[in-house]
């Protein structure tokens, strides 16, 4: 792995400000905010995955949009390579644009059912002014259908998404993502949408395919997937990163008490190994106006008198593995 | 020791009229459910298994239509009761259901509590309404919610909260079956594996026998006795749950659950297992075994019509296959 940073984030927030009646404002009540990444801070390198992991609500999706700056940071700084994202204006981005790109969660939805797939995949290139005529855009499209295995690329090039499958969709998403050889990619749980049978084809595919980009921040709820895709895993929850370490790591030596009860939680396809209690209680708690105590208090079995009152910080406790809990030693 | 069967399908044959032809959604489906256990069915989406779900409560599309078959319930046919007969002796009194999608099967504007009690009230009119609302309230603390909450409205409870709500619902008319359709799908892990913990106590303690479907086969792993694999409108394979995963016959199922990821690996994988192509549309099944576009053993007996026919291969194991894996 080479240690070219592609993407650094350094204490991220994105609050989203809680609406409340004029007369809840009028009476002076308390501004109320929905922390949905809440200091949040990584880097991914060349070459590599992150895996963003964590139930629904925990702003691992808000996370991938803030990198693309699809919405802006609240407080924090991103940098794409030496650059700070951050103060650029909307035109300043756009010469960024063309090296970070995002494949969504659902093929049905994000495809324009009024476009043929050749003007699906050739809108980055047009937006981005990086095709000169219509042979060359053609040729283009054709080279990277055959390259998400949509071959032959003529059966393809005419078609409208209502004619393909969930997965031949997915695929389309992937070159449309990967045409113009971006630096960067946010996959925002690819193959949740698709038939477990089939999810794998696309998985290989988008593994085969990193020769076309040179990192993925690969988002998922599905810590299976994420423990065979991913180099890196970051678990995060309610807008925090609780524990983040290389996906070996996480899984044989996990740390925090929330990823030793996703891990415990997860169920296996073998009906041997049924596990009966998990460690956790409740559910998770509200996002908004969080107090200054660990996120994950209310609901952790080995919380002690300092967890309720103190925040803990992302900490490095050596083989490139960080977890936020005070207690990180007794895991 | 010879168990009592709770419930027998025999070649039930559900058919949908649509306006490109009929869609043979379930095809020729034969299922024993023994009294007390519980019963898995996996299978892709589109192959079938929520209109067999909905078939146990006659609760079909006005589109879909029984062309064959009999359910037989307590050694009664069922599917010759009349409507009225089927709606006050069987249906959520008998057997009922835990529908897919919990933040949408619970009306938004009655409280969870009346809504619980509704479903009392048209089987048992003799129960006045404080009964029934006591009812509901024993109901929720069963299934782990405070009874207060009763008195709550849907959107007040959260996504776990509300597909407790809806096993209560279920659990309303003490049925002997209940058929869950999807129960975890949507949820987050750790909420899933709660209300896996919920529905295998609630097996055991009432003494329920449970229909589980679900696309995941992890977690019919964690939750069934016996598995029943479904494949473009049948059943392919049919065992016990440890037999079925330690020595799957059919090559679907074998597919199924080889392509599923798991945290048990020791090391990462190199490449993601999948089943090449897709499940075919049931307006134009495949000749045949419906398997065999897919299948890595199929030769010329599979093409041809007709299909193979679920036999014994095994204590308690039934496969539906001309080539199964053990035989190779």
């Amino acid at each position: 792995m080479s240690d070219e940073a592609i993407i650094r984030v350094r204490n991220l927030k994105k609050l989203f400000p809680v609406r409340q009646g004029w007369q809840a404002s009028f009476m002076g009540a308390k501004e109320m905010n929905l922390h949905a990444v809440d200091g949040v801070t990584f880097d991914i390198h060349n070459d590599q995955v992150l895996g963003l992991v964590g139930e629904s609500g925990c702003g691992k999706s808000t996370l991938g949009r803030l990198l693309l700056k699809l919405i802006e940071p609240t407080s924090g700084e991103i940098y794409f390579k030496d650059t700070d994202l951050v103060s650029l204006t909307q035109e300043e981005m756009k010469p960024f644009r063309s090296k970070m790109q995002i494949i969504f969660q659902d093929p049905y939805e994000s495809l324009n059912p009024r476009m043929t797939v050749l003007d699906l995949i050739a809108e980055p290139l047009e937006v981005n002014g990086l095709v000169e005529s219509e042979e060359e855009k053609e040729e283009k499209v054709s080279e990277i259908l055959e390259r998400v295995k949509l071959s032959p690329a003529e059966e393809f090039l005419y078609r409208f998404p209502h004619e393909l499958s969930g997965g031949q969709r997915q695929r389309i998403a992937i070159a449309r993502a990967l045409i113009i050889h971006p630096d960067f990619v946010v996959a925002d749980e690819p193959v949740s949408m698709l038939d477990t049978s089939t999810r794998g084809e696309i998985l290989n595919l988008m593994m085969e395919l990193k020769g076309l980009t040179r990192s993925y921040l690969f988002i998922t709820h599905e810590l299976a997937v994420a423990r065979h895709f991913c180099d890196t895993i970051a678990i995060m929850y309610l807008g925090r990163i609780m524990e983040m370490g290389s996906s070996d790591e996480i899984v044989r030596n996990p740390l925090h008490p929330y990823t030793r009860a996703l891990l415990e939680a997860t169920p296996l396809p073998n009906p041997e190994a049924r596990k009966e209690h998990i460690n956790i209680k409740g559910e998770i708690t509200s996002p908004i106006n969080p107090p200054n105590r660990c996120r994950f208090y209310s609901r952790c079995l080995e919380a002690k008198e300092i967890c309720g009152r103190l925040e803990p910080e992302l900490v490095d406790v050596g083989n490139g593995h960080f977890v936020a809990c005070h207690f990180e030693d007794l895991g | 020791m010879m168990m009592e069967n709770i419930l027998e399908i025999k070649d039930l044959r559900i058919y949908y009229e649509t306006k490109n032809g009929e869609v043979k959604a379930v095809d020729g489906v034969d299922m024993v459910i023994e009294k007390g256990t519980s019963v898995g069915l996996a299978g892709e989406s589109g192959c079938g298994k929520t209109t067999l779900g909905l078939s146990f409560l006659k609760l079909l599309p006005t589109n879909g239509k029984i062309v064959s078959g009999s359910m037989i319930f307590d050694g009664e046919d069922i599917y010759a009761y009349s409507e009225k007969e089927f709606r006050e002796d069987i249906r959520w009194a008998e057997i009922s259901m835990i529908f897919q999608g919990a933040m949408n099967a619970l009306n938004p504007v009655f409280k969870v509590e009346d809504q619980i009690a509704e479903a009392i009230k048209l089987h048992d009119k003799s129960k006045r309404k404080k009964e029934r609302i006591e009812i509901a309230r024993n109901l929720l603390r069963t299934v782990d919610i405070d009874p207060t909450m009763g008195s709550h409205y849907p959107h007040e409870f959260s996504g776990g909260m509300r597909q407790r709500a809806m096993i209560a619902m279920a659990l309303a008319c003490n049925p002997q079956l209940v058929i869950a359709d999807e129960p975890t799908t949507a949820l987050d892990v750790i909420v899933q594996k709660q209300l896996m913990d919920l529905l295998r106590r609630l097996k055991d303690e009432m003494d329920l026998s449970l229909v589980v479907i679900s696309h995941d086969i992890s977690v019919l792993a964690e939750l069934c006795d016996y598995l029943n694999i479904m494949y473009a409108g049948r059943i392919v394979e049919w065992a016990e749950i440890t037999e079925i995963f330690s020595n799957p016959q059919h090559h679907y199922t074998h597919g199924l659950i080889s392509t599923f990821p798991t945290i048990e690996d020791e090391e990462r994988l190199e490449k993601f297992i999948y089943i090449e192509g897709a499940p075919p549309n049931l307006l134009n099944p495949p000749s045949g075994c419906r398997f065999h576009p897919r299948c890595p053993a199929a030769t010329e007996v599979c093409r041809q019509d007709p299909a193979p026919k679920m036999r014994l291969i095994g204590e308690n194991h039934y496969v539906a296959c001309h080539h199964p894996r053990g035989e190779e």
